[in-house]
């Protein structure tokens, strides 16, 4: 006692030097020593975080040396050792190898450290206590030496404790030395009484070891004392043997009835030679119940259909078990028309005796890979149950007529009912653009419902949402009455049409009330106009940036994109200082393309053009007349409600009037006379040239004529 | 040819053949009710929140007698659990459930020595006492539905595998994942080349739990803690350490990267055919360590992992919660559990043809539960091969080792084993366990 206060006392007298010294964390190390267990673990969480390696293993060997350690903080300190541990810890940790609540942790880190230094450490620690059970237990886990072995043997015969013998039985089952193990096993068996059953466990652990690493001779010597109904003794005992002696040796099995057959069948994986099975083929209508369904697994297993005609007679069986077996036994060997037509018969049959073999020929006809069952069910695809059977099998011609048997009679609910459990969200997309062609409200509803089923199959909303997104498209307009019933049936809110477009440029889209709504009448178009083109030539013209090219055809300026543009190209005249203006051209698409025309332009030094440009939009959304700050952002969109009628006024296959009114900071425009944009903006140039504009695209040829502009002064 | 591979493909690895050796009464006529002589005797061990619903789903098949319960919670009202129970668990609770007189035990090695007609055990005990529970349950001869993640250490893994090999008894995880209709449908469409070759796959999954301060606490009457810790070594008792919340806590669980890795991965490395020729490098990318608190597991992980043919894989707290494919063309397929789709739509959906395509689904379907007592009763392969199983739990624990150590990890996946990096072999494997727990 007074041992231990002293003891104590030279603790905490040294945990107060040793703090001194250490570098690293030194209120993690002190938390460590002053752990009993009960205070907060946030130590042990900064000493993870440290740098493992030797200096780690030193600081833990000086806290355990220098510092009586609690059983939980030595446990603990151990568990992060284990990975910076070297020889000096195996020296270190010996000496705790005999104390029951510390061996496990000291085990551990001498174990990681491996090699014969430290299994000689354990060795000498391996007496009859406590700790007897977890050392071996970790000897056998990572020692390689042939003492081990020994070691174990002598505890097992000295002992007197069943649980440390049992003990000695696991570590000599899963020691590494297989062959020297199993000899001191066998010749255990041999001699005592007790525990027969573990040594048959350890010896068949070692056998399938010994054959792991190519010993199979001495396996086979093991196996062989052991008595037969030994748990594992035939499935190792396959493994020992060669192919060709694997399938003597499972046909002999089979052929003799023998209650092992199943555990010899699961250890021959795969590898039973079926060249010489005319002796199976001949024993089956003679064999026993048992035997049967062994046989039809086997044939199963060889997926070869010359056994089937020994089969089929059983799919007629009385007893349920072999005639299941057989039924099933279809799926892979069944590869005639004349064998397949039997089964559709059974899965057609509304007998109760037959309910359970029905089902499984249903699955067949489903699965079986060959195309004789294709033909077979061809034949029959005026029987609804064959033609979904076709279509769960990929046939897309029977998808095809069960669409036109829809169509044909939307109304009979059978059909509809099948239809909709076979479509598929790809065929869904191409279905659903049928909409538009048919005019009975019935027909529609009918496919709105089948749109509805399939689609609320998906179950998550967002995923719902995402594919009727993409199904729908515009095959269903957003007016009608479906498209409603779609959103309410779904749950769910679908973009409508146009909007589709408009939704991908909103974000790009002026706000609302920043725009007013432009209302007055064009301007006289009639007098003090000065034409800036001469209807001939590009006179007083020039082209700024791009490849893009500019002729002159029939009195008007045709400009033609290039594809391989990077860069949006211009026409500009060569005066730069319109300020105050009415503007007025006629212009007209030949290739589809974006395009516009530049005013109070300015070049920048590079080239690229910026300045006001009234915008002439041939996509959806129609913003014709709007104005964009050329490279930097729109300052007047036709995003509004109200700018339904602007929107319209271009016409996409005719020439159209664009005029432009731009007096100080007011800027307006019309186009075809229609008001367009209405805005006062002053953070642009106050003056500058006029450009056409020919965009960066794909395709685009644009035509402009009559281009007369009368300054205000 | 084709049907050689097609025979291949739907899981004859382990095995096709086999003889029934237990009818069930319903085949012989009985009108579906089943004498309790005839049923399959199934043993539980382990009655938490898994446990109880794993129970609760064998409970509803007929062909199933729950002949005993086994939990080390025999106490009554522990009421302060660690995350959002609501009181109600451990083998008071199950009795109540599924009958009081069914004989019950806290030590599993007393109900399988006292009661050795048991033909089944359902575990699902914590992840560090899943090897030394298993082995023994094998080694008693007993057909096992484990829960995942398989193992705590790689090194467990190898060792249970092989046993589980050896023995040829019945195994199936508790993946249930694999018996999904969509996951199966998903697997099949990528495993069929519908997406193209498959370049990237990303893996999200859900978050460690937070961190709380805890300090001892007395063991509540009637919970056998010293059980409870099995394999693992000795500790404090506070009940945020042991319900449910012990997956925070990195002696008995890797945390969420093999709770549902063994889910989500195992799904990836299934659809791609992948599990045993990987992964070659673990890469972690992003991870960040809670402050103090009970649980060292990381609040955040990000966790590369390569296979062969350039193909990565992207683990990570941080998607969304599902399997997203990456295909050639921009194709692309996500799938969880509440939902599928794919881009374009029409390859989520597309139907799989039986005489050109490779099918991977188990021989017999039906829901996970009754899957199992199928393959128990005609003894054929069931839908998760413990090999499987095995490997992509060893790819969720090198995630965990290579977000611990911090640097990229070479893993051989033949010989199974860390390349060149001792530090990180050692976290492969635990070399002690207390007695008398022991790798059978």
């Amino acid at each position: 006692m007074k041992k231990i206060i002293l003891l104590a006392f030279c603790s905490i007298f040294l945990t107060g030097l040793s703090c001194t010294s250490t570098n690293e964390s030194p209120d993690a190390w002190n938390g460590l020593k002053s752990y009993t267990g009960k205070e907060s673990l946030a130590w042990y969480a900064e000493l993870e975080r440290l740098p493992r390696g030797e200096s780690f293993e030193s600081e833990a060997l000086k806290a355990m040396e220098e510092s009586e350690l609690s059983d939980e903080a030595f446990n603990r300190l151990c568990a992060l050792l284990k990975y910076s541990a070297g020889e000096r810890s195996v020296e270190a940790l010996k000496k705790y190898l005999n104390c029951e609540n510390r061996v496990v942790s000291a085990c551990e880190v001498i174990a990681a450290v491996g090699g014969e230094k430290a299994e000689s450490a354990l060795r000498e620690a391996l007496t009859e206590n406590n700790c007897a059970q977890t050392l071996m237990f970790s000897l056998s886990n990572f020692g390689k030496s042939e003492k081990n072995i020994d070691a174990f043997e002598s505890i097992y015969l000295s002992s007197e404790s069943p649980a440390l013998k049992e003990s000695a039985i696991m570590a000599l089952g899963s020691a590494k030395n297989g062959k020297k193990a199993v000899e001191v096993l066998c010749s255990l068996y041999a001699s005592s009484k007790d525990f027969k059953k573990s040594l048959e466990w350890a010896i068949a652990k070692q056998a399938s070891n010994l054959i792991k690493s190519g010993n199979a001779d001495s396996a086979k010597e093991a196996l062989c004392k052991l008595p037969d109904g030994t748990p594992c003794k035939t499935s190792l005992l396959a493994k020992t043997k060669s192919k060709r002696e694997l399938s003597e040796f499972l046909e002999s099995r089979l052929l003799a009835d023998s209650s092992d057959f199943p555990e010899a069948a699961r250890a021959s994986n795969n590898a039973f030679n079926f060249e010489n099975s005319t002796r199976l083929v001949k024993k089956f209508p003679s064999a026993s119940k048992r035997q049967k369904l062994a046989f039809i697994s086997l044939f199963c297993q060889s997926g070869d259909p010359k056994f089937y005609p020994t089969i089929e007679p059983e799919i007629l069986s009385s007893d349920s078990d072999i005639r299941s077996e057989a039924v099933f036994a279809a799926r892979f060997l069944a590869d005639k028309p004349e064998q397949i037509e039997k089964i559709l018969t059974l899965s057609k049959s509304d007998k109760p005796e037959d309910s359970e073999a029905a089902k499984i020929a249903q699955k067949v006809l489903e699965e079986n890979p060959f195309p004789a069952t294709d033909e077979v069910l061809k034949k029959d695809s005026e029987n609804l149950g064959s033609l979904q059977t076709l279509i769960k099998r990929g046939d897309k011609s029977a998808y095809l007529k069960l669409e036109k048997m829809f169509f044909d009679n939307p109304s009979d609910r059978k059909i509809a009912m099948l239809f909709e459990n076979s479509i598929t969200l790809g065929e869904l997309k191409e279905f659903l653009k049928n909409y538009k062609k048919y005019d009975d409200p019935k027909t529609k509803a009918a496919i709105a419902k089948v749109a509805i089923k399939t689609l609320a199959k998906l179950r998550s909303n967002s995923a719902i949402e995402q594919c009727a997104e993409e199904a729908v498209g515009d095959s269903i307009p957003p007016d009608d009455k479906n498209f409603a019933l779609l959103e309410n049936k779904l749950k769910i809110v679908l973009p409508q049409g146009k909007k589709v477009w408009q939704k991908e440029y909103f974000k790009r889209a002026v706000s609302d009330d920043k725009m007013k709504v432009a209302k007055l009448p064009e301007p006289d178009l009639g007098d003090g106009f000065e034409p800036i083109f001469d209807g001939k030539t590009l006179k007083g013209w020039h082209i700024s940036t791009g490849n893009a090219t500019y002729e002159v055809k029939d009195g008007a300026i045709v400009g033609t994109t290039d594809p391989n543009m990077r860069k949006n190209s211009f026409l500009l005249t060569d005066r730069k200082d319109y300020k105050d203006f009415i503007f007025t051209c006629e212009f007209k698409w030949i290739e589809p393309g974006n395009s516009g025309v530049i005013f109070r332009g300015k070049a920048m030094d590079d080239g690229t053009v910026c300045g006001p440009q009234c915008e002439m939009d041939d996509s959806p959304r129609a913003w014709t007349g709007g104005i964009y700050n050329e490279t930097v952002k729109w300052v007047y969109s036709l995003s509004r409600e109200d700018h339904k009628a602007a929107r319209e006024a271009v016409k996409l296959d005719g020439w159209n009037r664009m005029t432009i009114y731009c007096v100080g900071d007011t800027i307006r425009t019309w186009i075809n006379g229609v008001p367009v944009a209405d805005l006062e903006w002053n953070e642009y140039p106050k003056g500058g040239f006029f450009g056409l504009q020919i965009h960066v695209g794909k395709s685009g040829k644009v035509a402009w004529r009559n281009i007369k502009v009368k300054e205000i002064k | 040819m084709k049907r050689r591979k097609f025979l291949k493909e739907i899981g004859l690895k382990a095995s096709l053949i086999g003889v029934p050796t237990i009818i069930p009464a319903s085949a012989l006529g009985l009108g579906g009710k089943v004498a309790p002589s005839e049923r399959i005797n199934m043993g539980v061990i382990g009655l938490g929140t898994q446990g109880t619903s794993n129970t609760r789903n064998f409970s509803g098949d007929k062909r199933v007698q729950i002949a005993a319960l086994c939990d080390t919670n025999n106490a009554e009202g522990i009421s302060e659990y660690g995350y959002k129970h609501n009181g109600k668990l451990g083998l008071r609770n199950a009795r109540r459930l599924f009958g009081m007189d069914i004989p019950h035990f806290t030590n599993f090695r007393e109900m399988l020595s006292e009661m050795p007609g048991l033909d089944v055990l359902s575990i699902a005990v914590p992840d560090h006492s899943h090897a030394a529970v298993y082995l023994e349950g094998i080694k008693a001869g007993k057909d096992i539905f484990g829960e995942k993640p398989l193992t705590r250490t790689i090194g467990e893994g190898k060792i249970l595998r092989d046993a589980v090999l050896r023995s040829g008894r019945i195994w199936q995880t508790g993946s249930w994942q694999r018996s999904l209709p969509n996951f199966i449908h998903a697997a099949e469409i990528v495993r069929n080349g519908y997406l193209g070759k498959i370049s990237r796959i990303k893996i999200g999954l859900p978050a460690n739990f937070p961190a709380y301060e805890v300090s001892p606490q007395p063991v509540p009457e009637g919970f056998d803690f010293e059980m409870w810790q099995g394999v693992a070594p000795r500790t404090f008792y506070h009940p945020h350490r042991v319900f449910t919340t012990w997956r925070g806590i990195s002696m008995y669980s890797s945390g969420k990267i093999s709770d549902w890795g063994a889910h989500h991965l195992d799904i990836a490395l299934w659809a791609l055919d992948m599990s045993e020729k990987g992964p070659l490098e673990i890469r972690p990318e992003h991870v960040v360590w809670p402050k103090g608190g009970y649980s060292d597991q990381p609040l955040e992980f990000s966790v590369v992992f390569s296979y062969p043919g350039g193909l990565e894989i992207e683990m990570s707290n941080l998607n969304q919660n599902g399997v997203e494919f990456f295909g050639t063309k921009g194709r692309k397929m996500f799938i969880s559990r509440k939902t599928m789709f794919s881009s374009p739509i029409g390859i989520a959906s597309a139907k799989i043809s039986p005489s050109k395509d490779t099918r991977l689904y188990p021989i017999r379907g039906g829901n996970h539960f009754s899957a199992f007592i199928d393959s128990i009763l005609d003894r054929r392969a069931t839908s998760t091969d413990i090999r499987d199983a095995h490997r992509s739990n060893t790819g969720c624990l090198l995630g965990e080792i290579a977000y611990r150590i911090g640097r990229p990890i070479k893993w051989d996946p033949q010989k199974e084993e860390i390349i060149e990096d001792e530090e990180a072999r050692r976290m492969c494997d635990r070399f002690s366990y207390s007695a008398p727990w022991k790798l059978a």
